[in-house]
């Protein structure tokens, strides 16, 4: 019965091809836009940093793009006291914003940065920008990337992967046997970061074997 | 091939992608996920999707807002790219993504202001006003001020997106004295060698090149037409490198584009055409594996190029300098021949089929048969024995010839002496690594070369982007997949017009053949002029509305014996173009002098060339000063986006009067008398052509809150308004009116209606009775102008009008005919002419000959190809002088204050992660440890070619540029008081502080990196 039940549940992957990104930042504003996210704080639930590799004349420009990883072996989820953050029936990773006590015990957990504070102070500014009845963080709470899941619940990619222009991001079923986005991951061009912290992450990268030396080895 | 590429295209997209087969029918039905979600967020939050355009760039992408509804409240989220715009797929950038922020502003201006009477210019002391004070104040200020004492300033909002109306308004208003940004600034400059190749004004976007299919791609200076961002075009480059394209970017940093070369080439700044015309070398010159490099290609070269046409040496008729000519028959206006004619009856190749002279057709696509209908074979090179014949046969009807080739023998000659070993001395890229480029190029096929907009910027841009041009049909041919692709809109009108010419336009013309005007004088008009297709557009307004004597003896004659310009820079309302007549006068000045003085320019119209001198007065026209009066803007920010810059401020500070058109409180606006709310793209109600889908499509915006923020008015409205306003005062003086009444205002807008008609080749029944049922009903122009363009669609795709809206409604574009069936019928030149006075895909600029004609000859208009050395220091720089280089960033448009005011798209730039790199001066650490600069510091950059332009900027140390270099991100930085969110300077450089005023002969086009500059560190 509950393996019938997985069966028709999708298995998510996010896939980010390192060779196509341009560092248009399209993603950074579709995430701020859909899901009000406290901008004006320098608070991101993805970005796209870029970093110098190499020198002189092999001088390389790496933009990396990086969002919460969906770990399937869950630190953030371990260290949640209350309950807060919890994982959906598909393995998505999110925070329950009436349960959380704003300990940032997840933030500290999270190897991969991508927790922060939804302050009482960003909770009213969103309310000034979004208006009271369409904000939807009427809380302060941790904040963290959800995969977008109203959308993706809905049949929607993610805010990200559907405005990337060079379709960097992709977003894909492990399920669905037609589906090439997960074909990439099945077929082991794609791989996620930090494999050695055993976290089993639901991003995976194309390109990170191809990279600089040093930008290869802060990615593993 | 075509079948099986779109075939790969819908793998990859999964739901996105286009059906090719079954087109006409399944193309609509296209299963949008994104636009059958009724649901986001909570359970209880109804969404409704309203189509929309974005407007932050002249992309114009499609988007969809998705506005949602909780307890009887709506209110805008977010804005989606439409997946049903082929040109941008879906996608929509950083700046799109932001566009409700814009919309909801608080800084936008929202009624109209007055300034406060007593008050400085500049000083932002503004009442607010109605619009009726608004109007009533303009025209009491107008009065008394002559059409020719109007400047207009304009930027791409316009040109692009509301020619339709906006040029008759300027028809109406009587004002040719115009300033369109874009030409100097970006696109103008930087296409116009296209144009000449391709025909097209591909300035409106009408080719996006289909890099999803090609397998090599040539990017040389121009990252911000592709990653800088233009999101359609980033999109195809994104699945061309997902599909094993190979990848070379030619640019002095590593930008966005060049971080994703698989070959970067770090070119001395400005040194790019040397690099092209090395490529062009390598391809006609060498061998692959005992090929010719273009051998694939034959065919098109020789039916659809005027490679074959014969050319013959002659010695300018006035400047007495030997130079090549079409040999052709040429006729002035009437259709006579004559020698010093503009326009081209026939043109002349050997056939080798029949070995013999043969005279081609003037405008056709082809190159397959004569004047009689004979089939021919058309000789790309004459062997030596039917040169020296034909030349002894020339001779004999004119001495005056000296030699004989063809177009194709002269390019080979003329790029002999380019070699990789030439360019590398001049670009430091090493001879091998250009062979390779070339050679690539050539056999990686399909290959493409962007054509570039809004980079650093030097006076041999022109031959750049025309040598890249040429290179594309070589080795690519044109309209073809994994190439150059027009877009669907220009196609349709070439079909167009094709059509007429074959139909009744050659009988008229009086010869195969074509001519400019023909949509001028109005009154006589033999086709609409807005309905012409490309370059042809340009053609008949240089010819028709600004130089209408260009073409009459007199006027020429004046002008060369006795040095007077008046006649010849006379436009269609009776008085001289600012920029017409000083170029002219400035050509006098040469000819009389060509050592010590400038060149004027060729094809100024649209330019600020001699405003300067216009606006200090300094420019005479029979004897007495000419100086403008009065300054309208729409969409447009002279103070951030001029070399004079500070120039505009000064001069809108004596003008009589200053009116802008805008949504938001700029650098310069601030400087109005007279400021007038247009509202924001996400509040219009309208439908528009998508010039850069490759599908006939047309696309519709609604708005995303239901009544427009504040007292906003849609600018074609206002234009309308205005131009009913005081046509109408006009005559209502005539005939004894009150010039306010209505009755005055109905009468003025009559005639705009009919000038809008005879202008777009619009039914007047028609289309007057929807303006005036509308105003009569209390709705707006633009209201009529919508129900109009839903039916003239309607009847062009031969469907109800309730299926076009429905369509619309249901998808946000109309693809009315997708770019596989366009391709079958009217592929350019393989079915259908280019919009050049040949027809076919011109190696020989008919475009440049014709300005040849007129001023001599000038490398920077070489029909063919030439070197332009550069006008700046070139060795031995001191230590603390660099090149300078500059472009744009992917989250801001160019000076639109739009997004540089926006509060997203500035949190982005100031993210810590990022150090400021698009605002601050890119410096290499060697440079800079030799200066004793560190990452941050407060530094002085100073323009070498005029101390007075320097800027001050913080510097970002990155080994992504060049050791001898500078680069300067575009104008982040702005003055405007009422801005609060933007950036000032010095934390965002202010580029246009640091340009000097200087410009090229071929459009006047800014060479504003054609310098060196100085770095001076002032503070840590």
């Amino acid at each position: 019965m509950q393996e019938q039940q997985n069966k028709q549940l999708p298995n998510w992957v996010f896939v980010i091809d390192l060779n196509t990104c341009v560092g248009c930042n399209a993603c950074m504003a579709a995430c701020a836009q859909e899901n009000q996210t406290p901008y004006w704080n320098e608070k991101w639930r993805t970005k796209v940093e870029q970093a110098e590799v190499g020198k002189g004349d092999n001088i390389g420009r790496i933009f990396f793009p990086r969002l919460c990883m969906h770990c399937q072996n869950t630190p953030c989820y371990y260290a949640c006291p209350t309950g807060a953050t919890y994982k959906t029936p598909e393995g998505v990773v999110m925070v329950n914003q009436d349960l959380c006590i704003g300990c940032e015990a997840c933030v500290t957990a999270c190897p991969y940065d991508a927790r922060y504070r939804y302050d009482y102070e960003d909770v009213e500014h969103n309310k000034q920008l979004f208006g009271e009845e369409f904000s939807i963080h009427q809380l302060p709470h941790i904040d963290k990337c959800t995969f977008c899941y109203h959308r993706i619940t809905k049949g929607l990619e993610p805010a990200c992967v559907s405005t990337c222009p060079t379709d960097c991001r992709m977003w894909g079923d492990l399920n669905d046997p037609n589906d090439p986005v997960a074909e990439i991951v099945r077929s082991g061009r794609a791989k996620p970061l930090a494999v050695h912290l055993g976290t089993d992450p639901k991003v995976f990268y194309v390109g990170l074997d191809t990279l600089p030396a040093p930008a290869k080895e802060e990615a593993e | 091939m075509l079948k099986s590429k779109i075939t790969r295209r819908e793998f990859l997209k999964g739901s996105v992608a286009l059906t090719g087969a079954a087109a006409a029918l399944t193309f609509l039905q296209l299963n949008s996920k994104k636009l059958n979600a009724t649901e986001v967020y909570t359970p209880g939050w109804k969404i409704e999707w309203r189509p929309n355009m974005c407007a932050f760039c002249a992309n114009v992408c499609g988007e969809v807002i998705r506005v949602h509804e909780k307890n009887g409240l709506k209110r805008p989220l977010k804005l989606e790219g439409n997946e049903h715009d082929n040109y941008n797929q879906g996608k929509l950038c950083a700046r799109g993504q932001s566009g409700l922020k814009y919309l909801f502003n608080p800084d936008r201006i929202t009624t109209p202001l007055i300034r406060i009477p007593g008050s400085k210019r500049g000083e932002w002391k503004f009442k607010k006003a109605t619009w009726q004070e608004a109007y009533a104040y303009i025209m009491q200020k107008m009065q008394g001020i002559h059409p020719s004492e109007v400047i207009f300033l304009g930027g791409w909002h316009g040109c692009a997106q509301y020619r339709p109306i906006m040029f008759p308004a300027i028809y109406a208003f009587q004002t040719l004295n115009i300033w369109g940004a874009p030409i100097q600034n970006c696109v103008g400059i930087e296409h116009i060698g296209i144009h000449a190749t391709f025909g097209y004004f591909n300035t409106h976007d009408e080719m996006v090149v289909d890099f999803e299919n090609a397998n090599y791609i040539l990017i040389v200076r121009s990252n911000a037409s592709l990653t800088g961002i233009s999101t359609g075009r980033a999109h195809r480059f994104g699945e061309a490198i997902k599909n094993g394209a190979e990848v070379c970017v030619v640019d002095v940093r590593r930008s966005e584009a060049a971080a994703r070369a698989h070959k970067w080439l770090r070119i001395k700044p400005g040194t790019d055409l040397a690099f092209a015309l090395a490529l062009l070398n390598v391809i006609l010159h060498e061998k692959y594996y005992g090929k010719e490099l273009y051998a694939h290609n034959i065919d098109f070269l020789k039916y659809h190029t005027n490679a074959p046409f014969l050319v013959v040496k002659m010695k300018h008729p006035v400047t007495k300098q030997e130079t090549w000519w079409l040999m052709a028959d040429k006729v002035d206006q009437n259709g006579k021949p004559s020698p010093m004619g503009l326009w081209y009856k026939h043109f002349y190749v050997w056939d080798e089929r029949n070995n013999k002279l043969a005279q081609l057709q003037g405008y056709l696509n082809h190159n397959k048969i004569d004047t009689q209908g004979n089939p021919i074979e058309p000789a790309l090179e004459l062997n030596e024995e039917v040169r020296k014949n034909l030349l002894e046969q020339l001779k004999k009807q004119n001495p005056a010839i000296e030699d004989v080739k063809t177009a194709w023998e002269l390019l080979k000659e003329k790029t002999k002496q380019y070699t990789p070993e030439w360019a590398e001395k001049i670009t430091e890229i090493p001879a091998e690594d250009i062979r390779e480029v070339a050679i690539k190029f050539a056999t990686k096929r399909p290959s493409a070369v962007e054509p570039g907009i809004y980079d650093a910027r030097y006076a041999n841009t022109v031959q750049l982007r025309k040598v890249l041009a040429m290179m594309q049909a070589i080795i690519n041919g044109h309209d073809n997949i994994g190439g150059y692709i027009v877009g669907g809109e220009y196609r349709h009108k070439v079909a167009k017009f094709w059509e007429w010419l074959n139909k009744e336009g050659f009988e008229k013309i009086g010869g195969n053949y074509v001519k400019f005007p023909l949509g001028f004088p109005l009154e006589n008009a033999l086709y609409p002029t807005m309905k012409l297709p490309g370059m042809f557009l340009m053609l008949d307004w240089f010819f028709g509305l600004i130089m209408p004597n260009s073409q009459n003896p007199k006027a020429v004659m004046d002008y060369l014996q006795k040095g007077d310009p008046t006649l010849l820079a006379t436009n269609i309302f009776g008085y001289q173009n600012i920029e017409v007549l000083a170029s002219l006068q400035q050509w006098l000045r040469f000819m009389q002098n060509p050592q010590k003085e400038e060149p004027g320019v060729a094809l100024p119209a649209f330019g600020d060339y001699g405003w300067d001198k216009a606006f200090e007065g300094k420019l005479q026209v029979n004897g007495k000063t000419y100086k403008p009066k009065a300054i309208w803007g729409y969409a447009i920010n002279p103070v951030l986006g001029s070399p004079y810059g500070d120039k505009w401020k000064k001069w809108m500070e004596e003008a009589q009067l200053v009116v802008f058109v805008d949504t938001m409180p700029t650098d310069s606006n601030v400087y109005a008398d007279v400021i007038l709310p247009d509202i924001t793209f996400l509040e219009r109600d309208e439908i528009l052509g998508k010039g850069n889908s490759h599908h006939l499509a047309v696309i519709e915006r609604k708005p995303a809150v239901d009544k427009p923020i504040g007292e906003g008015k849609h600018a074609v409205d206002q234009f309308f308004e205005m131009a009913s306003g005081m046509i109408g005062a006009q005559i209502a003086q005539q005939k004894g009116l009150n010039p306010m009444s209505k009755e005055a205002f109905m009468e003025g807008a009559k005639y705009f209606v009919q000038i809008a008609c005879a202008m777009n080749g619009w039914d007047y029944k028609e289309f007057s009775s929807k303006v005036f049922g509308a105003l009569q009903e209390g709705k707006p122009f633009t209201y009529a102008l919508k129900e109009f363009t839903l039916e003239e669609v309607a009847k062009e795709a031969g469907k109800p009008v309730e299926y076009v809206q429905k369509v619309l409604d249901q998808y946000g574009v109309y693809n009315i005919e997708p770019l596989e069936e366009l391709l079958e019928k009217w592929a350019i030149p393989e079915k259908i002419p280019t919009s050049l006075p040949s027809g076919r895909v011109e190696l020989f600029s008919t475009l440049f000959e014709i300005v040849q004609s007129f001023f001599g000859y000038f490398p920077n208009w070489d029909p063919l190809c030439a070197y332009v050395p550069l006008r700046r220091k070139e060795s031995n720089l001191e230590a603390d002088e660099f090149f300078v280089s500059h472009g744009k960033a992917p989250i801001f448009s160019h000076t639109g204050v739009h997004t540089l005011d926006n509060p997203l798209l500035v949190a982005i730039s100031e993210w810590k992660k990022l150090p400021e790199i698009y605002y601050r001066v890119w410096m290499n650490p060697k440079a800079a440890q030799r200066l004793g600069i560190k990452d941050g510091d407060l530094v002085e950059v100073i323009n070498t070619k005029d101390p007075n332009r320097k800027m001050k900027a913080q510097v970002f140390i990155t080994e992504w540029i060049r050791e001898d270099t500078i680069f300067v991100p575009f104008n982040g930085g702005t003055e405007a008081p009422e801005l609060h969110y933007a950036v000032r300077p010095p934390k965002a450089a202010r580029h246009v502080d640091l340009v000097h005023y200087e410009v090229e002969p071929v459009i006047a086009g800014y060479t504003r990196d054609e310098t060196t500059v100085k770095v001076r560190k002032i503070s840590a």
